[in-house]
């Protein structure tokens, strides 16, 4: 029996991905989360063989909850997303994810890739790895991402500068190095370049 | 996807530190000039010397200030130029000042720089009309006061106004070759946001073609299951199976058209899939001659790295990939070899090579694989020309 735990933010999709698994004979859903924080900390409660995650899904996304799973212990992740960006399958693979599936796959199939992963392979989507090789090259420094990051939510600069422990002044610094780079006008607009193309 | 393409501006922020550079040059190298000698004349008192270094200061200062408000910063600046009235009073002052001291030591030649200057720069300001007006004026007063002060010679009249005049055209002149750059820089920017708008106006177009006949079909069949759904569970559930179908085409198609909308290099396809390789911990190189200009059998060629690509990541335990494009004898020849033989060969995998084996002969090429001991070799071959 493959024990898995499901997290998805969209109660409707996430009903029916449990339903549906739940029929396969030799897998059971044994936790069910709705953010991403939750996914980290059903999964290291119950310890699942595998975390079947949806990549957008708040606070933070399934990637950032797939890291940190995988700093903890050797759960198998599975990544599901509706529209895969170019870098997302690199950071992904980095991480140590096993699975990266697009939603459109049939839950059957999904059954199979599930039972692929428990064995130790690993499956990427062949459509999600032809998006990662259309990935822009990055520009960017690992802080004015990690700037960028923060500042997606929509947060003031003195807000980010206490998310990255970092001075107001340098992040305002690292804001426009950014900017520059993207040759964009404004935070956001630098903000969501960097996301469209999957660097965070 | 970019708003708008990426312009830094450079060449405009050249000429503008050109600009200022030679019009603050100009203006501190002649006022020196003309005040040097008086300055350093101990005949002269000293208080008068101090109010002239100070006036030449003042003067300097402004122009720099006003000169710079002049040329706005680039890219945000362009229409709104405000005008420094307290900068331009202030250094029309220092100016004056400056040239009635030399007037009454008895210059007879640079005096009329530093107003010509301040004049000049003021008119930037001012609409054209205006500008000649005053110039004209103040070339004019700068005659009259020569003039009288050189008891009537032509030259002591003469040479003020004509400084005065030349100063106005060369400063007017730097500034209407800036104006000029800025207004075609800002038309480039804008034909660009409107070649962005078009192009998202065709994707809004084609979007709306595909989401729009496969919902509707989705919709109809979703009716037509719910009402058969007690009558005839059986058909119900193949119709639903239908639109299950439907649906994924409908995301399919719109990633199509999404990825349709980014366009990457050959070379910067095959180093993503080193990065992406890599990442999943295979040891992965690449060995390039320099790519071709893009065409049917390059279109092709990214296919295979693709395909190639994704098979390591999917079937292989591969610890080690290579990826290599060659090109000789009127050959482009790329090779995929990883060392992960897939353990069991997939039903899809060979699909995916497989139809691509079949569309290489249509750019006259050929793409074949083989296990070579442990390792698995993909070889594309595609004639330069199809290139």
């Amino acid at each position: 029996m493959i024990r898995l735990l499901v997290a998805d933010d969209e109660d409707l999709v996430r009903g029916a991905l449990v339903a549906l698994l739940g029929l396969e004979d030799d897998l059971t859903v044994i936790a069910e989360a709705a953010t991403s924080a939750d996914a980290v900390r059903l999964t290291l409660e119950h310890r699942p063989d595998i975390a079947v995650l949806d990549l957008e899904m708040p606070p933070a996304d399934g990637l950032r909850a797939a890291e940190e799973i995988r700093a903890n212990s050797p759960i198998k992740i599975i990544l599901v997303t509706r529209h895969a960006r170019p870098g997302v399958l690199r950071r992904a693979l980095s991480v140590g994810v096993s699975g990266f599936v697009p939603k459109t796959t049939p839950a059957t199939r999904l059954a199979e890739i599930i039972r692929d992963v428990a064995a130790g392979r690993r499956y990427v989507d062949p459509e999600i790895a032809a998006t990662a090789l259309t990935e822009g090259a990055c520009p960017l420094s690992d802080r004015e991402l990690a700037v960028l990051r923060a500042s997606r939510t929509g947060a003031s600069i003195k807000e980010i500068a206490v998310q990255v422990h970092l001075a107001p002044g340098t992040v305002r610094n690292y804001l426009s190095a950014a900017m520059a780079k993207l040759g964009v006008g404004s935070r956001h607009a630098a903000a969501h370049r960097a996301w469209e193309e999957g660097w965070i | 996807m970019r708003d708008v393409p990426v312009d830094p501006g450079a060449g405009l922020t050249n000429l503008r530190r050109s600009t200022w550079w030679s019009l603050i040059g100009v203006t501190v190298f002649f006022l020196a000039l003309s005040v040097r000698s008086r300055i350093m004349d101990p005949a002269v008192p000293v208080a008068v010397r101090l109010a002239a270094v100070a006036a030449l200061a003042l003067t300097v200062t402004a122009v720099a200030v006003s000169v710079s408000r002049r040329l706005p910063h680039l890219p945000h600046g362009s229409p709104s130029v405000t005008t420094p009235v307290r900068w331009l009073v202030a250094g029309g002052a220092g100016s004056v000042m400056l040239g009635v001291i030399l007037l009454a030591l008895q210059d007879r030649g640079l005096w009329s720089f530093g107003p010509a200057m301040m004049v000049a720069i003021t008119a930037t300001f001012l609409s054209p009309r205006r500008r000649r007006l005053l110039i004209v004026t103040a070339a004019a007063g700068v005659a009259v006061l020569g003039g009288i002060t050189g008891r009537g010679s032509v030259l002591a009249a003469a040479f003020p106004a004509g400084l005065m005049i030349l100063s106005g055209w060369v400063t007017l002149g730097m500034l209407w070759a800036w104006d000029v750059a800025e207004r075609l820089n800002a038309a480039r920017r804008l034909s660009a946001e409107l070649a962005v708008k078009d192009e998202r106006l065709r994707f809004a177009a084609e979007l709306h073609d595909i989401q729009g006949h496969h919902l509707q079909v989705i919709a109809l069949k979703s009716e037509l299951a719910a009402r058969l759904a007690e009558a005839d569970p059986s058909r119900a559930a193949a119709e639903m199976r239908e639109v299950r179908r439907l649906a994924a085409d409908a995301l399919r198609d719109t990633r199509a058209v999404v990825q349709g909308y980014r366009r990457v290099t050959f070379e910067e396809e095959i180093a993503n899939a080193t990065r992406v390789l890599t990442s999943a911990g295979v040891d992965a190189r690449t060995k390039l001659d320099p790519a071709l200009p893009p065409g049917p059998g390059r279109h092709l060629l990214g296919l295979v790295v693709r395909e190639a690509t994704t098979n390591v990541l999917r079937h292989s335990h591969a610890r080690y990939a290579e990826i290599e494009y060659r090109t000789a004898d009127g050959l482009a020849r790329l090779t995929v070899t990883n060392d992960g033989v897939s353990e069991r060969p997939d039903a899809d995998t060979g699909t995916g090579l497989r139809s691509l084996a079949e569309r290489l002969p249509t750019a006259g090429g050929e793409l074949t694989w083989r296990h070579d001991g442990d390792r698995f070799v993909v070889t594309a071959r595609v004639p330069i020309e199809e290139m």
